[in-house]
């Protein structure tokens, strides 16, 4: 008899917060804030605040300015952000309430494979996304409501072999990727690059994420003479390897972290991770817009160039989509979307026009210094020299 | 006589709760039928554990390993072969099932943490081989031909389904001669074994049986994902989610599971999702807590509450004298 009133009580309750659950209504047509939702990794082995400040900074600008203009009416937003722990179940659960419950006009990305698993869930609920921090080439084909601005994998790639001719090395690649879509598209791309520069991929390996260990490569490497490192892996494995690359005594002359030296968190390797290279979408020289407005702004907080650059993507994300949804004078998800596949603007990342969901952004590659800064050295305009692989040597 | 009674109420209220889910399905707004399907996953896993830890005493941290086999099945069938999505979710089941019953020869000759043990080790096992499965999309999984998935309500109503398949097993094992048997090799192997239960049959059935439940509900995870990998479906947290569900609620009962996934999901993950680190801290506060002041879950907890009640309205009013 216990149970049954436990069990009934129990179905009331969870109808009762079902309901209640349920009670958000469309913000389709009315004068209530507009809802942008994210997901983002904000806890955990990856921090994404840099990302999100700069989504933050977009929103608070166009509410500085009285909201944005949706049909006629000035229209505040509101930016729901939700933690998800770099935990994929997380994140389709976050991704999925933010859609149906919150009724958010649009969504805007996180990181890397996040994205990847995130843009299924876009194209499912046919909710527009807008994302960076994943190479173009690396975004999924889907059912058109992924739209990716952020750098080309082939641009940075040509770049980054335009500097290494320069480095006096003997030309051997140490290749080493993750084994997801990412990490095998780069060594596709990286090997046929590499060929055609003149150069020879002495080992070529790749190591699912969470790798500890990669004494094997490193020793396969010393035993090829590999002076040039290509390392394309999620940060806590890149940090890892180059310690061992260090301890190993593996001296290469020239390494690149894609990925890794990336992202927030590189400069934690302190002096090891110094004269490595990183791939990069803003850089202060670069002469990009808004440049020295992100740097007056943010570099207190975050002082190096690579954090700042996560910041100015997070703007260029969110102010492609407040554009569009003032372009489609709806929150409506189809007119938003359509209103993104038409976005001709300039922000923070350059010049916006998408072609099949994808804007490609300037690539430049820069160089850490032992201090924590980062100093471009491609492409020649804003450029210093190339200083030595002193982390390794 | 009362346990058959028992049962047959249990029945009647599961009959008639699936029927009415099925029914209000379509009616409900599509983020409350999301919840809905989330909800309900949930406690099919947790329900699954459920026989197997709380009923047979075989406690199992491998539950990532069968919602990954079972995701990884129905989506891998759908891309690659011409089968509906409901022949995909059996497909699941099977294949969760036969994978179990492989599992068990090395896995059941193992006892108490051993057992434990060895099932976590397989869980992991089984995401690190579709971590470097380049055929399934290794590291970065796959993802389902959006077109060929169930969404909304139709998905609502096979979570329904799933669900009610996992209560009514478990309703079985509660009620049944089986599940007696269970209960008899959970508190006391050796004299069980001594009264004729026969150990490994028991076992063994509880182990595929809880899995193939576990499989079916990964292809209804898959199907709402759409895009399944490793780092997803084949997370431990499907195992800790497990049993954190069960045991808040109260493991070895039919209802414990329901409670335990409506606290622990909507009361907990979803409500606190503004404070992720929050969140977990009050789930494992509430994890030590359960363990260590109410080992029988919050359901028991209720039902102690609520004796003083059921004695008061069983006493003869003050003054009425008894016939």
């Amino acid at each position: 008899m216990i149970r049954r009133i436990v069990a009934t009580a129990l179905a009331v309750t969870t109808t009762v917060g079902l309901t209640a659950c349920g009670s958000n209504s469309s913000s389709e047509g009315s004068t209530d804030a507009v809802v942008i939702g994210a997901s983002m990794m904000l806890s955990g082995q990856t921090n994404l605040e840099t990302i999100r400040d700069g989504y933050q900074w977009a929103v608070d600008e166009a509410n500085a300015a009285g909201g944005i203009d949706v049909g006629g009416a000035k229209r505040k937003v509101t930016l729901k952000i939700l933690d998800n722990r770099g935990d994929t179940n997380t994140m389709v659960q976050q991704v999925r309430s933010l859609a149906l419950q919150d009724k958010a006009a649009a969504l805007l990305g996180s990181c890397c494979q996040q994205n990847i698993d995130m843009s299924a869930q876009a194209d499912s609920l046919k909710t527009p996304l807008v994302m960076g921090a994943l190479p173009i080439e690396l975004r999924p084909d889907g059912k058109g409501y992924v739209w990716d601005s952020f750098q080309s994998l082939v641009d940075g790639a040509g770049g980054f072999f335009q500097v290494a001719a320069t480095a006096g090395t003997n030309k051997k690649i140490l290749l080493i990727t993750n084994n997801d879509s990412q990490g095998k598209s780069t060594a596709d791309l990286y090997k046929g690059l590499a060929g055609k520069a003149g150069f020879t991929v002495a080992v070529s390996t790749d190591a699912p994420a969470g790798t500890t260990d990669y004494s094997d490569a490193i020793g396969k490497a010393k035993a090829a003479g590999a002076e040039v490192v290509i390392a394309s892996m999620t940060p806590p494995d890149c940090f890892a390897m180059w310690k061992q690359m260090k301890a190993l005594a593996y001296t290469p002359k020239l390494a690149i972290g894609l990925q890794c030296a990336q992202t927030p968190g590189w400069a934690s390797l302190g002096a090891v991770g110094a004269g490595t290279l990183v791939q990069m979408s803003w850089i202060r020289t670069s002469g990009l817009p808004k440049a020295d407005e992100v740097v007056s702004k943010y570099s207190a907080k975050y002082p190096n160039d690579n954090d700042l650059s996560s910041v100015a993507l997070g703007y260029h994300e969110a102010t492609i989509l407040l554009a569009a949804i003032t372009k489609a004078g709806s929150t409506d998800h189809e007119k938003v979307n359509a209103a993104i596949g038409q976005t001709d603007l300039s922000s923070a990342l350059g010049k916006v026009s998408f072609a099949g969901g994808k804007s490609a952004t300037p690539s430049f590659v820069g160089q850490w210094n032992a201090d924590g800064t980062i100093t471009q050295v491609w492409p020649k305009q804003g450029a210093s020299a190339l200083k030595s692989l002193s982390g390794l040597a | 006589m009362t346990g058959r009674k028992d049962a047959t109420t249990a029945g009647a209220a599961l009959l008639v709760a699936a029927v009415v889910g099925l029914a209000v399905a379509p009616g409900l707004e599509p983020g409350v039928q999301d919840l809905g399907t989330t909800l309900l996953v949930y406690l099919t896993v947790a329900q699954a554990w459920n026989i197997l830890a709380g009923f047979a005493g075989q406690v199992s941290l491998g539950a990532a390993a069968f919602v990954a086999t079972g995701a990884y099945t129905a989506g891998l069938a759908l891309a690659h072969t011409s089968i509906g999505w409901a022949a995909a979710v059996a497909l699941a089941g099977a294949i969760a099932g036969l994978i179990a019953a492989m599992l068990a020869v090395p896995l059941l000759r193992l006892r108490g943490d051993y057992f434990t043990i060895g099932t976590l080790a397989a869980s992991i096992a089984v995401q690190a081989l579709l971590t470097n499965w380049n055929w399934a999309g290794g590291a970065s999984g796959l993802t389902l031909p959006i077109d060929r998935i169930p969404a909304g309500t139709t998905l609502l109503r096979l979570a329904v389904v799933v669900a009610a398949a996992a209560m009514g097993l478990t309703a079985y094992v509660r009620y049944s001669a089986f599940g007696l048997r269970l209960g008899a090799l959970r508190d006391n192997e050796p004299a069980a074994a001594g009264l004729g239960v026969a150990v490994y049959g028991h076992r063994f059935a509880t182990w595929v049986g809880s899995s193939v439940l576990t499989g079916m509900a990964g292809a209804v995870v898959a199907y709402q994902y759409v895009a399944v990998s490793p780092s997803g479906v084949a997370s431990v947290n499907w195992s800790l989610d497990a049993v954190l569900m069960a045991l808040v609620g109260g493991a070895g009962s039919l209802i414990g599971p329901v409670l335990g996934t409506t606290i622990v999901y909507y009361g907990l993950t979803r409500m606190l999702e503004d404070f992720q680190v929050l969140s977990l801290l009050v789930e494992g506060t509430l994890l030590v807590l359960i363990v260590r002041f109410a080992p029988a879950g919050v359901l028991a907890l209720l039902t102690r509450a609520a004796r003083p009640l059921r004695r008061a309205a069983t006493l003869p009013a003050a003054g009425t004298e008894p016939a």
